[in-house]
């Protein structure tokens, strides 16, 4: 290397390649990042920084910075018999102008023994809608306020479209993982049922999801 | 040797629970209490066996199967739990 004319002025200095910058070490020496290094080096840049879409990990912490997530739990109720309950209503309100992308829905139950069967249902026909259920920010503190609403315990007269229907056991919890593909536009009503394995278990569930522009 | 497991169960704390009227869940609950409770006896748990057939009854059911002569009130466990009583009453035969 040749002597550097201007010692006191900014100076860039390559490595061989002529590409990627030199650093200097702790010891003084300077020292060529490879192009590992440099990546490794943006990607913990874009961590620290504010995501965009284009370096979030993903889109599911991409809406999440943005505060578009949210999430709803039942926490545990006990169902008194054995028979399909109508357990959670979950609601995307006409006009409301935004498309819910459920990135997943969990459903757990904490005693007892046999298989619970855990069902999911479109557009059902509502009664009575139930008992709200708190909606809680993903992001603490987002002045972004929630578009959706959750129900406890709402009265059906037709559940609709049997969109997936699980068996799990007990003292587990099943995910059922969407990663956001799917997707509730306005208008739409999804349902929640819980089939127990035996009298007097305690069921859960729970939700996270994303609200956008569709 | 087979035996026949009468149970049934009475919400003594309704709260958080689905599918029951605590109206009526309360009158059952008292019912029992006042009535019935002091002669039963006590129990942590009850674990059926291989051959035991485990018959479920409402409470007006399990009720009329204490007949007074042949059950008595003092033949039934109860376990306390967190939200219910769990009645049992275990018979070598069916009745």
């Amino acid at each position: 290397m040749a002597d550097i004319p201007n010692p006191t002025g900014d100076i860039t200095i390559f490595g061989a390649d002529g590409v990627y910058p030199a650093e200097v070490t702790s010891l003084n020496e300077l020292k060529t990042l490879s192009p590992q290094e440099l990546a490794e080096l943006v990607a913990l840049k874009n961590l620290i920084g504010n995501p965009t879409s284009a370096t979030a990990p993903d889109l599911w912490q991409y809406y999440t910075y943005l505060g578009q997530s949210f999430q709803y739990n039942t926490t545990f109720n006990t169902i008194s018999g054995s028979s399909e309950t109508d357990y959670v209503l979950f609601r995307n309100p006409v006009g409301s102008g935004k498309a819910i992308r459920i990135h997943d829905l969990d459903y757990t139950y904490n005693k007892g023994a046999g298989i619970s069967i855990f069902r999911v249902y479109i557009n059902p026909t509502v009664t009575s809608v139930g008992t709200p259920i708190t909606i809680n920010k993903k992001r603490v503190g987002s002045t972004v306020a929630p578009i959706a609403l959750a129900y406890l315990t709402p009265t059906i007269s037709a559940r609709g479209i049997n969109y997936r229907s699980f068996g799990q056991s007990a003292v587990s919890t099943f995910e059922l993982e969407c990663h956001l593909s799917f997707i509730l536009p306005a208008g739409t009503d999804l349902l929640v049922t819980i089939q127990p394995a035996a009298n007097n278990t305690d069921h859960a569930v729970f939700s996270d999801w994303s609200e956008v522009v569709p | 040797m087979a035996e026949y497991l009468y149970h049934t169960y009475i919400y003594h704390t309704t709260t958080d629970v689905i599918g029951v009227d605590p109206v009526v869940e309360a009158a059952k609950v008292a019912d029992f209490d006042t009535n019935y409770k002091s002669q039963c006896i006590l129990v942590s748990d009850i674990i059926p066996a291989a051959t035991t057939f485990d018959i479920n009854l409402g409470y007006l059911e399990f009720k009329a199967k204490v007949d007074g002569v042949n059950i008595l009130w003092t033949d039934i466990k109860y376990a306390n739990e967190e939200k219910v009583y769990d009645l049992y009453l275990i018979t070598n035969a069916p009745i």
